[in-house]
């Protein structure tokens, strides 16, 4: 890493130091293979491209998570105190939450369904007007070429 | 004989973007001088916030003796006015983002930047002078055959953030954490992924107290938000904020929240909001690329080559150490009164009596 400090070249020291703090941060941040990565977007070839990838990506991440996690907990005894009650609170709320989760991901389901039925709708409707613009040039270039 | 009017032609205005700043400052130093004044941009791309400081291209009116001052970054009507304009020609090149990097998100956009880059070279030989917002953009113009392009760095006007921060900001992030902050436009070229990416480190691994502050517009290309928005929620980081455009004092809030302002763009023809973060007294981290060491000077810190990992070592190291933290503000304090005290009046007089020598 190159790391330059008020106009200084610190790679060589300061650089050097965090480098070997930051080998040991391993492992994976996202729970997504790279292809289902948000990321994956930047490979788009252009936007159809894109609005397809995002449509594709969109459908693997309709659902809320209801899953536990780790409660950050600020110092101190009163920072240990409050997570514990936080983790206490969210397993007494818990059976409303799945309920409210299952409630919202059952929307938006539909609601990704109801973008595909739309998005298949003007893709029919699109073929179909190159269609007619194929068959009417088709035409065109006939009565042209009779004319002449 | 001298000018009657300077006026300046840009291809959208909003407070808060950085060449419409760099009109106004213009534009104030023009009306200073005696010169009439004024700055004209599309009607459509008049941010509605901003109408009473810009007035629409149908407006705009200007005889052979005077001075247009056009300002270049993308092909628009506002090109076409000034090129074809009867008055003295002065461009301004703010440079023009690579293309590649908008193609998977706005290809209509990538067109236009194709164009303004295809129409460069044309437009350099149609006016009378070219100024560049930086040595780095000055390079470019030399490389395209305009080895006389002049540096004017861009303008720095601190009065903007010389604001009582908004209390809504303040606010909202009241709760004490580690503030990350990021602000300009929300573009692929400035490659904010990577920002979160080493965010998420930090976050996850040295600081859980700790925010990313993401201020700025969102318009340029809404399909990369939706891509960023998508991918701070894949890393589960319920603490990366978007923020979106931020009034002036909003703007004074942010950086006063801020523990360190960070930048991962790779494409910078000048990158003001360093600068501001700096006046504003907030530590700076960058990626070292295109005019940014410029706007830096040897100041605040610069990466390059690194790896997400090691960037959330660096926001550690600035957060955490206070040493290290007091030697980069005293070096941003010191960058500050070299940009503070430039002489900019003179700076334009100079250059303007080059296109213009009775001036």
């Amino acid at each position: 890493m190159y790391l330059s400090i008020a106009g200084n070249d610190r790679s060589a020291d300061v650089g050097a130091t965090l480098a070997r703090q930051a080998a040991r941060h391993q492992g994976a941040l996202s729970p997504w293979s790279p292809g289902d990565s948000a990321l994956s977007l930047k490979e788009s070839r252009n936007a159809a491209d894109y609005l397809e990838r995002f449509c594709r990506l969109m459908r693997l991440r309709y659902s809320l998570s209801t899953e536990s996690f780790p409660i950050p907990a600020r110092p101190g005894t009163a920072g240990t105190f409050l997570r514990k009650f936080k983790g206490v609170l969210w397993k007494l709320l818990r059976y409303q939450h799945d309920r409210m989760a299952f409630q919202q991901n059952s929307i938006n389901e539909l609601v990704i369904s109801s973008i595909d039925f739309q998005q298949a709708a003007a893709r029919r409707k699109v073929e179909s007007l190159e269609q007619r613009i194929l068959t009417l040039e088709t035409e065109l270039a006939k009565l042209r070429k009779a004319g002449s | 004989m001298k000018p009657v009017s300077i006026h300046q032609l840009v291809a959208g205005f909003a407070l808060g973007d950085a060449i419409s700043h760099e009109a106004l400052a213009l534009r104030t130093i023009c009306r200073e001088l005696g010169y009439a004044s004024e700055i004209y941009a599309p009607a459509e791309r008049i941010a509605p916030e901003s109408a009473g400081e810009c007035r629409p291209l149908s407006e705009y009116i200007q005889a052979p003796g005077d001075v247009a001052i056009g300002h270049y970054s993308i092909a628009s009507a506002a090109t076409d006015l000034f090129l074809s304009s009867p008055a003295r020609k002065i461009l301004i090149y703010h440079n023009i983002t690579p293309p590649e990097f908008f193609i998977p998100f706005d290809t209509a956009l990538a067109g236009q930047l194709t164009q303004a880059r295809r129409e460069l070279k044309d437009t350099l030989s149609r006016v009378d002078a070219v100024w560049a917002d930086s040595a780095f953009n000055a390079a470019e113009l030399h490389d395209l055959g305009a080895p006389h392009a002049k540096v004017f760095p861009l303008l720095f006007q601190p009065a903007g953030l010389d604001l009582p921060p908004d209390p809504a900001v303040l606010s909202k992030f009241s709760v004490p954490m580690k503030n990350i902050l990021f602000v300009g436009r929300i573009a692929p070229n400035k490659c904010i992924e990577d920002l979160i990416t080493a965010f998420a480190w930090f976050h996850k691994n040295i600081e859980p107290q700790s925010r990313l502050l993401i201020v700025g517009s969102d318009q340029s290309a809404p399909a990369y938000y939706a891509m960023l928005k998508m991918y701070a929620a894949e890393l589960g980081l319920d603490t990366v904020f978007f923020e979106r455009f931020a009034s002036p004092a909003g703007l004074a809030a942010y950086y006063q929240v801020a523990d360190c302002f960070a930048t991962t763009s790779r494409h910078e023809g000048y990158c003001l909001p360093l600068v501001e973060a700096m006046h504003m007294g907030v530590p700076v981290i960058a990626r070292r690329t295109g005019g940014t060491p410029e706007a830096m000077g040897n100041a605040g810190i610069l990466v390059d080559d690194f790896s997400p990992q090691e960037l959330a070592e660096v926001f550690g190291a600035i957060c955490h150490d206070a040493a290290l933290k007091q030697t980069v503000h005293a070096s941003q304090q010191k960058r500050m009164e070299e940009v503070l005290n430039r002489p900019v009046r003179e700076e334009f007089l100079k250059l303007l009596r080059e296109v213009f020598p009775v001036t």
